[in-house]
């Protein structure tokens, strides 16, 4: 089928830049799916203004985390860790490995609300200030601040093999 | 190390494992902002059409405020499905069976409608999850700490189940009508994806094992009683079930997902772990006629995969579609 030009332009960007958005996706559903199924939709959504969109990457990635933070559904409603070469799944009292606390860590991060998560990723996965993220994510940097607060406590509240890792606790509630 | 610093190396980590993008991302956004575009100009015209006559018409969608609850109705659609089957969700839009109007429960991030029965779950900002009947009552707010949030309803619509993450982790057998929570721990299990799901019967949990040699690989099906949490079989099914109706109803094949992105979905033979590629994921209505929905339309299958029938259920504009059976 023949492309029109806008069509083609469209389809290039998609494929230099499509990994790097999924990437995104993935590190805020945690599955593969679902990233998949939000990336999608934001492309399609850009895809029908392509036209008057200057920059596409920071404006595909805006639309991936509100879309995510505003509490968008995969259609295929699944949560997912996939994991490429894990160690041995740790068993209690032997958590001390970084790989193990990394994996605990994934799990924990899949059940922070939507709106915490996506800061989280945009602060530490990003490397966005505050002031960034807020800018980001249309809010204020008090909500910023607070929600990753509020998550990271939550985190460390999870993991309770953090009692193991001392030089981890710093700043536990 | 700081915790933030771990926090930031495992969600690198985590990013850097993920394959390459599916091939058709590209061709498969472009048909769904086409598809955009179009309901657009339909709904500029449709308004155009409103504001003039300001009738009811058959179809017709009249917002009435940002949040309604329940909110904008519409006439169940079209033609009815194989085996009396229905489109129990669009997107938000949850079926009433007993009005035959489709609800709308916009304003919540999930809306997961009981395969059979008239429950709901959903989740509406930071608040737990709720179950209540289509309408909005009996309502009963559920103890959801730990979970994973990858709730799957039991075939009567009576129970969920879900993952449990953290300390104790395992899964959760939800009473739908009471929220009583039932938990039970799962030790010594790789389950990968830990993608908890239910059998045909409704007597069994599933959930996969996870094959360590690649990525996204499943070994087998772990089987837990449902009523005990204790573990019972394993199946040779080296893949992914959606829910209790892609088993046959006699239980011998299933429709699961391969994670491949070349033939992802298989029709295996759980007797002898011989899987065949199927196009769609589907349920089964009966043991010779599937269904699968593709494109906002409603596909009647046989099981070598052939389409026999399609319908248009006529909602698929309000997003994506999910069936369930009669009752």
């Amino acid at each position: 089928m023949v492309q029109t030009p806008e069509e083609a332009e469209f389809s290039a960007f998609v494929e230099q830049r499509a990994h790097a958005l999924l990437r995104t996706a993935y590190a805020l559903t945690g599955d593969r799916h679902a990233a998949e199924d939000l990336v999608q939709n934001a492309l399609a959504k850009a895809f029908v203004r392509w036209r008057r969109i200057d920059e596409p990457e920071p404006y595909l990635r805006r639309m991936i985390y509100n879309e995510f933070a505003s509490g968008w559904r995969s259609r295929r409603r699944q949560s997912e860790v996939t994991v490429a070469e894990p160690p041995d799944r740790a068993g209690a009292g032997h958590t001390d490995s970084d790989t193990a606390l990394r994996l605990l860590l994934r799990d924990a991060l899949l059940t922070l609300p939507p709106r915490q998560r996506a800061v989280l990723i945009l602060r530490y996965f990003e490397d966005l200030s505050v002031e960034e993220t807020a800018a980001f994510l249309s809010c204020s940097q008090g909500t910023v601040a607070s929600q990753a607060s509020r998550g990271l406590a939550k985190l460390r509240d999870l993991m309770p093999q953090l009692d193991w890792c001392p030089e981890l606790v710093e700043g536990r509630q | 190390m700081r915790f933030e610093q771990l926090l930031s190396e495992t969600i690198d980590e985590m990013t850097g494992e993920l394959p390459t993008a599916a091939a058709g991302l590209a061709s498969r956004s472009i048909a769904e902002g086409r598809r955009i575009r179009r309901t657009r100009r339909l709904t500029a015209a449709a308004g155009a059409v409103l504001a003039v006559l300001a009738i009811a018409l058959p179809w017709a969608v009249l917002p009435r405020g940002e949040h309604p609850e329940p909110g904008v109705r519409r006439t169940t659609a079209g033609p009815g499905l194989p085996g009396g089957w229905v489109v129990t969700g669009a997107g938000t839009h949850v079926l009433d069976r007993a009005a035959g109007e489709y609800v709308d429960l916009r304003g919540n991030r999930t809306v997961l409608p009981a395969p059979v029965g008239d429950r709901v779950l959903i989740e509406a900002g930071q608040e737990p999850p709720q179950v209540l009947d289509v309408r909005g009552g009996h309502r009963v707010t559920i103890d959801s700490s730990g979970f994973a949030g990858n709730y799957r309803w039991s075939p009567r619509g009576d129970q969920l189940v879900v993952r449990i993450v953290g300390k104790h982790s395992g899964f959760a057998v939800i009473d739908a009508g009471s929220g009583a929570v039932a938990r039970y721990p799962v030790d010594g299990l790789d389950c990968g994806r830990c993608d908890y799901t239910w059998s045909r019967d409704g007597s069994a949990i599933i959930v996969t094992v996870a094959d360590r040699s690649g990525p996204g690989l499943v070994a087998r099906l772990q089987g837990f009683d449902a009523a005990t949490g204790r573990p019972t079989a394993t199946l040779p099914v080296p893949a992914t079930p959606t829910g209790p109706y892609s088993w046959s109803p006699g239980g011998r094949y299933v429709i699961a997902d391969s994670g491949a992105p070349d033939r992802r979905w298989l029709l295996i033979d759980v007797t002898s772990g011989q899987a065949t590629p199927f196009p769609y994921d589907a349920v089964w209505v009966t043991a010779d006629e599937l269904l699968a929905v593709h494109d906002g339309k409603v596909l009647a299958l046989t099981p070598d995969g052939t389409v026999t029938a399609t319908a248009d259920p006529g909602v698929a504009d309000l997003g994506p579609l999910t069936l369930g059976p009669p009752g």
